[in-house]
């Protein structure tokens, strides 16, 4: 059987069909970094001031100078260029305080101007302006949090809810002076906003009972308690890097993990609709039907070469993506750092390195492998008819989406084996977005379509007459 | 001499289409069996019940003893077997087809796949792809393959496919020193000339049912005799004659007749004043056996 399964690799791996498909999926993810990197935005301030200059211009033409649109611009304009002149680091807290707090002066002033208000509001709004663009003179971020600190303390709360979130958010902004987080476009400054964001959603779920919700209720609910722990967890140690707001390249070695693409899909296929039918359609079948092996062991060892190579280039394909991505983003390194994950079952947060994470993922997708693979070989066995297998292999996995959208009107359709052979959702006690669909169900489904394809084989090949060419 | 092959009462249907009636004969050491018929027949398809290839509707296999249904890798063991044309992988090199192959065996060495190499003269072109071989350089590379193992037992379907005069000449000469090693030698054609000079055994087979089986030497005999007789001319011979000769010039005929009753017609032609120089008795090739008992080639 071994020795078998061996001819059939050596087969398969003389066949350029692969090494054409490894070196169009290096080509193609080159091209997408170098289009990545060719289309980033011109994100200086002088190229940003032409783009409101011009939008202004088309807005007078079309006689609307006195919109909110083109106060908006106007605004823009005006901001970018207090930026250029002050000479101010995109990155700095200053940058961060004048695009965001200070513009919201500026925009107002220039909204009320544009529609020519009452003169008074107009004064009153220039000296707001006024006022935060002295601010700049000598900038102290930390003042700015202990406004927003003080601004909390003074907020009147009539119920718990409220009392629990005004108390992480003091702590929190405490947290940034202490861990010495400015207000800017840093992860960590993001993560804190985001944090307190998603903590005011949480506390008002926080104690329903999860037997009175709704499916997508609980679903939610459970993702944010995710989510908060994650971030908890992350504040807690001083990390700031996570999935939700930006992804490095060690958090996308894992999407591409957990869900296998659609290159890995075209070769798994292609590769499973052609092993058997082409010794058909060739005739060297009856080659190897002449030799002293059992068709059984002659079947079952070209299954075992396709799920072998299937497997190792899924492998080795998202090896490669994922090395090509991390060069164009400059951060490969990542790969080798830690992920925080989110238990459902313990509901803790544990870290575990993004290479052995990938390594879950992998064999939490490899359902779908297997069964994408079996499926086509299946059908190509059957049938010998190779564009027949594919079209029925790709339908397959396009049907993925499709029934998703019918699961709703039919939960008879949560039994397609399409809808339960990637268990990636159910990594680390997860659960999936629909309510039809769980980790029990979905192995006792992968595990009935893989053993009725394998006898199906194994039956229709030992029943098999070779036909006349 | 020990039976190498054994095919029994072999029937096929294919749905309600019978293709093969009660298909019998014997294979000996060193026999070489020309499986002959026309097209449609049924050769192909009796080889591949042999070979394990199609399911046997009724009847039975044996290969060295070995029920072919039942002992399937114990049989076919011993036998090479090309069907139909050489199954070859066309992206790989001819040596690599080898290796590949051989390895479905027990104890092959580096040295056998050189011998078979050598044996059908493919030495020079062995490291190329078999895509860019000829299709008479295929079928000798599909020989070689068959032959790999030392089978006791080779089946060709059809091996001169392809093949120019001289490889014919060059597999003649192949398969007959085969034959002197004791091999038992299946080969199936339509063609006869290309088989007569070197079968020991032939055996006829048309719509699906073996009409006959003989040594080639009986075969030959069992038909009217063909003599060539010259005469000083062919005028008016048709008054003399029945319809069992053919003129082939003015002053020769073509004459089909019982070996026995040659005289009766030389008397006859003498009586009515024609004058023969000469009576030559044609040795009757398998190919014109072949069409008498098969009334030629009609596919039905
Ligand atoms: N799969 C099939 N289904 C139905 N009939 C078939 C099938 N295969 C072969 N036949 C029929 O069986 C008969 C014998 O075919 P076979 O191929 O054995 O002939 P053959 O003697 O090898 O002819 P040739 O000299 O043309 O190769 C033919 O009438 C053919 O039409
Ligand atoms: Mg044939």
């Amino acid at each position: 059987m071994i020795k078998a399964t061996k001819n059939e690799l050596y087969k398969i791996f003389h066949k350029k069909f692969i090494y054409l498909v490894l070196i169009i999926t290096v080509v193609f993810t080159i091209l997408f970094g170098v289009l990545d990197v060719l289309s980033n935005e011109d994100d200086s301030y002088d190229n940003n001031i032409n783009m409101s200059k011009h939008s202004m211009e088309i807005l007078e033409t079309n006689g609307l100078a006195t919109s909110s649109d083109y106060a908006y611009q106007k605004s823009l304009v005006e901001m970018y260029t207090l930026l250029k002149d002050r000479n101010i680091d995109p990155k700095s807290p200053e940058a961060y305080y004048i695009q965001n707090t200070l513009f919201s002066y500026i925009n107002q002033y220039n909204l009320l101007l544009v529609e020519n208000d009452i003169k008074e509001l107009i004064d009153n709004a220039k000296i707001e302006m006024d006022k935060s663009i002295k601010r700049l003179d000598n900038f102290d971020w930390k003042e700015l949090v202990q406004e927003r600190i003080n601004e909390e303390q003074n907020q009147k709360c009539t119920d718990q809810n409220c009392e629990e979130i005004k108390k992480e958010t003091i702590r929190v902004l405490e947290y940034r002076i202490n861990h010495d987080i400015p207000f800017t476009n840093t992860n960590a400054s993001s993560y804190i906003e985001e944090y307190i964001s998603l903590y005011s959603q949480y506390i008002n779920v926080k104690d329903s009972n999860d037997e009175l919700l709704n499916y997508n209720d609980l679903y939610e609910k459970k993702q944010l308690e995710r989510q908060i722990s994650e971030m908890q967890y992350m504040l807690d140690h001083e990390i700031y890097t996570s999935s939700f707001t930006d992804a490095n390249t060690g958090n996308k070695m894992i999407d591409e993990f957990s869900y296998p693409n659609v290159m890995i899909a075209i070769v798994v296929i292609v590769l499973s609709a052609t092993v058997v039918s082409e010794e058909f359609s060739k005739g060297t079948i009856k080659q190897l039907l002449v030799k002293p092996f059992s068709r059984n062991k002659i079947i079952i060892s070209k299954m075992l070469a396709v799920l072998i190579t299937s497997i190792a280039f899924t492998f080795a394909f998202n090896i490669i993506s994922t090395v090509i991505q991390g060069i164009f983003e400059g951060d490969l390194i990542t790969i080798f750092g830690n992920d925080i994950v989110y238990n459902f079952n313990t509901k803790k947060c544990i870290e575990i390195s993004y290479i052995m994470e990938s390594l879950i993922a992998f064999i939490y997708a490899l359902p779908m492998i297997i069964l994408l693979g079996i499926f086509v070989f299946a059908l190509s066995t059957i049938t010998t008819n190779a564009p027949f297998a594919l079209g029925m292999g790709f339908g397959a996995y396009l049907s993925e989406s499709v029934f998703q959208l019918l699961i709703r009107r039919a939960s008879l359709i949560s039994y397609a084996p399409t809808l339960n052979y990637n268990l990636s959702p159910y990594m680390f006690g997860g659960i999936n977005s629909i309510k039809e669909l769980y980790l029990s169900k979905a192995i006792a489904v992968d595990l009935v379509s893989f053993v009725v394809l394998f006898i199906l084989i194994i039956i229709v090949f030992n029943k098999k007459d070779i036909k006349n060419q | 001499m020990s039976k190498v092959l054994e095919v029994k009462n072999l029937n096929k249907y294919f749905g309600k289409k019978q293709v093969l009636h009660d298909v019998s004969f014997d294979l000996e050491e060193g026999e070489i069996l020309g499986f002959i018929g026309p097209n449609g027949a049924g050769k192909t398809t009796t080889i591949k019940l042999i070979l394990g290839l199609q399911s046997i509707s009724k009847g039975e296999v044996f290969i060295n003893g070995y029920n072919v249904k039942k002992d399937f890798s114990k049989a076919i063991a011993s036998v090479g077997a090309i069907v139909e044309s050489p199954d070859l992988y066309m992206y790989l090199t001819g040596r690599q087809n080898l290796k590949l192959m051989s390895s479905y065996y027990k104890g092959i060495t580096k040295e056998d796949i050189d011998r078979v190499i050598k044996l059908v003269g493919l030495e020079h072109r062995i490291d190329d792809k078999v895509s860019k071989y000829s299709l008479g350089m295929r079928q000798r590379l599909g020989i070689a393959a068959s032959l790999l193992h030392k089978p006791k037992l080779l089946i060709l379907d059809e091996p001169t496919n392809g093949l120019d005069p001289e490889g014919i000449k060059e597999m003649r000469e192949l398969l007959k020193n085969l034959a002197k090693k004791k091999i038992a030698i299946l080969i199936s054609s339509h063609n006869l000339s290309e088989l007569e000079s070197f079968i020991t055994t032939a055996c006829v087979i048309q719509n699906g049912k073996v009409i006959s089986t003989s040594s080639v030497k009986k075969l030959k005999q069992k038909s009217t005799t063909t003599f060539k007789i010259d005469l000083n001319t062919t005028k008016g011979i048709d008054k003399v004659l029945n319809d069992n000769y053919e003129i082939i010039d003015e002053d020769s005929i073509e004459l089909y007749v019982e070996k026995e009753e040659i005289t009766k017609y030389i008397k006859k032609l003498i009586d009515n004043k024609y004058d023969i120089y000469q009576v030559v008795k044609e040795e009757l090739s398998l190919e014109e056996a072949f069409i008498q008992m098969t009334g030629g080639n009609k596919i039905d």
